[in-house]
């Protein structure tokens, strides 16, 4: 009976966060389209910017579901571990981190990748690839202007290990047992979120390297910076 | 006639971008704070005709700032909107129970804020323009900015005038130079805290015999010294000249 009602708790949480997550995109956009409607003379140049900002907001709303659906499968399916092949790591890490690049832009994070090609690991490359970059583009999230990231993949101890560092704000301590939970916020704004952040990155993030027999262990220091490290078994 | 100021403290800039267009397509001015940091610098540097605040921001909440807002005097006449994500009744009572003057849920209709907004501002002018200061024989009129000394009008530059009103808004207690330059100035200027010594040189001339009602204190600032401040409202009764 208490098992039930925890679950049920958990699914009101659930429901009532991504109720919220959904708010802001669509405030956003049932605004504008109002304004849209009420005014019929509108500059070709305010018009473009409206629909740019509509736009992301879709995005951020396409996002959301995306990763929610991608994250209720790794919860419910147990991995076929027959259709695992082996994932050339290096190559997949060389693709993020130039989409890391990407997402920089301005930022100008000086994002290093250290990989050894010869180590595979065996797998499913759309879900290692989604993991992996979530911990990427979270390193580019909250890491100041022009800080540094570490990427490396290497044999630790004849243990394949990923590990992400870089030179960002951190985690407090107290924050760090509940920060790979669905919509965890360290603090309850958006500031530092990227246009891509669902709160659920982690969350999959954790799940994928269950999936993988691996798992994830973080380090973090407020202000100094953060390691994630994917121990693979 | 001057735009009604509204001040938007969110800290999702898309939301903080739709509410600046909808409010200055619908006549207003504005500004915008991601924080309560930001929004506080905001207020230095002019004071808003109302504040819509979200509830959840970073660090300090909505309802702490309402909190704070309401306690300042400086603010706390200054109606303030919540924006927020929670659609309790509950939450609701809280919002408006720490002060706000309405409460708005996400997802919302800016046409329907804005109008919310005009009803609020028109509940009336605010208090203070139909009021008088009156101190001794020197009173204050709000509502015509005019000033009286012995019942006969003193004339006084624009910033002396308003230095004289924040004096005598908040008498008794020692301001600082830099809060008089933050507060009377309403502009974050690079000014030399010298200004204020000229100003109220110019101002104590003015006052001519009352020129000891504003206190030099050494080494921090000025008093206003009130023997007898009266708030008289003027609402409905003409109450004519003051007679002491």
């Amino acid at each position: 009976m208490e098992k039930k009602q925890q679950n049920y708790r958990l699914l009101e949480d659930f429901v009532a966060n991504v109720s919220h997550e959904l708010r802001t995109p669509l405030t956003v956009f049932h605004g504008y389209l109002e304004i849209l409607l009420d005014q019929p003379k509108i500059s070709p140049k305010k018009l473009k910017e409206i629909l740019q900002q509509m736009i992301e907001q879709s995005n951020r709303m396409s996002f959301l579901v995306r990763d929610l659906l991608l994250l209720s499968r790794l919860e419910s399916a147990s991995p076929d571990v027959s259709q695992y092949k082996p994932v050339a790591v290096a190559e997949l890490l060389r693709a993020i981190c130039e989409d890391a690049k990407a997402l920089s832009g301005e930022q100008k994070h000086d994002i290093h990748l250290e990989a050894d090609e010869n180590l595979f690991l065996q797998g499913k490359e759309e879900e290692l690839h989604s993991a992996f970059s979530n911990l990427i583009f979270n390193a580019v999230t909250y890491t100041p202007d022009k800080g540094k990231i570490w990427v490396r993949w290497f044999l630790d101890k004849s243990t394949p290990t990923l590990v992400v560092k870089d030179t960002g704000i951190g985690i407090a301590k107290k924050h760090l047992p509940r920060i790979t939970q669905r919509f965890y916020r360290v603090d309850k704004s958006r500031l530092h979120r990227g246009e891509h952040g669902t709160g659920l990155g982690l969350a999959i993030a954790k799940h994928v390297l269950l999936r993988h027999r691996g798992k994830l262990i973080i380090e973090s220091q407020l202000n100094k910076g953060s390691t994630f490290r994917c121990v693979f078994s | 006639m001057k735009k009604p100021h509204i001040l938007i403290v969110e800290d999702e800039m898309a939301i903080r971008n739709l509410l600046r267009y909808a409010f200055e397509i619908a006549g207003f001015s504005v500004s915008e704070a991601e924080d309560v940091i930001a929004a506080k610098n905001s207020l230095m540097i002019q004071r808003p005709d109302l504040i819509v605040l979200d509830w959840m921001l970073p660090k300090v909440s909505g309802i702490q700032f309402t909190k704070q807002l309401k306690k300042d005097p400086l603010t706390r006449d200054t109606p303030i909107i919540f924006l927020s994500a929670k659609a309790t009744e509950e939450d609701k009572v809280h919002g408006l129970a720490a002060g706000a003057d309405d409460y708005v849920i996400k997802p919302f209709s800016p046409r329907e804020l804005v109008a919310r907004v005009h009803a609020i501002l028109r509940r009336g002018p605010l208090k203070e323009t139909n009021e008088s200061f009156v101190v001794g024989n020197l009173k204050m009129d709000l509502k015509s900015e005019r000033v009286f000394l012995n019942e006969e009008p003193i004339k006084l530059a624009p910033i002396e005038f308003r230095l004289l009103r924040f004096f005598m808004q908040f008498p008794n207690r020692v301001h600082t130079r830099e809060t008089l330059l933050a507060q009377v100035w309403e502009r974050d200027v690079d000014i030399d805290d010298r200004t204020v010594d000229v100003h109220v040189r110019r101002l104590r001339k003015a006052l001519k015999k009352q020129d000891q009602l504003i206190e030099t204190v050494r080494g921090s600032g000025y008093r206003f010294n009130k023997l007898d401040v009266l708030l008289v409202a003027k609402r409905g009764a003409s109450d004519g000249d003051s007679k002491h």
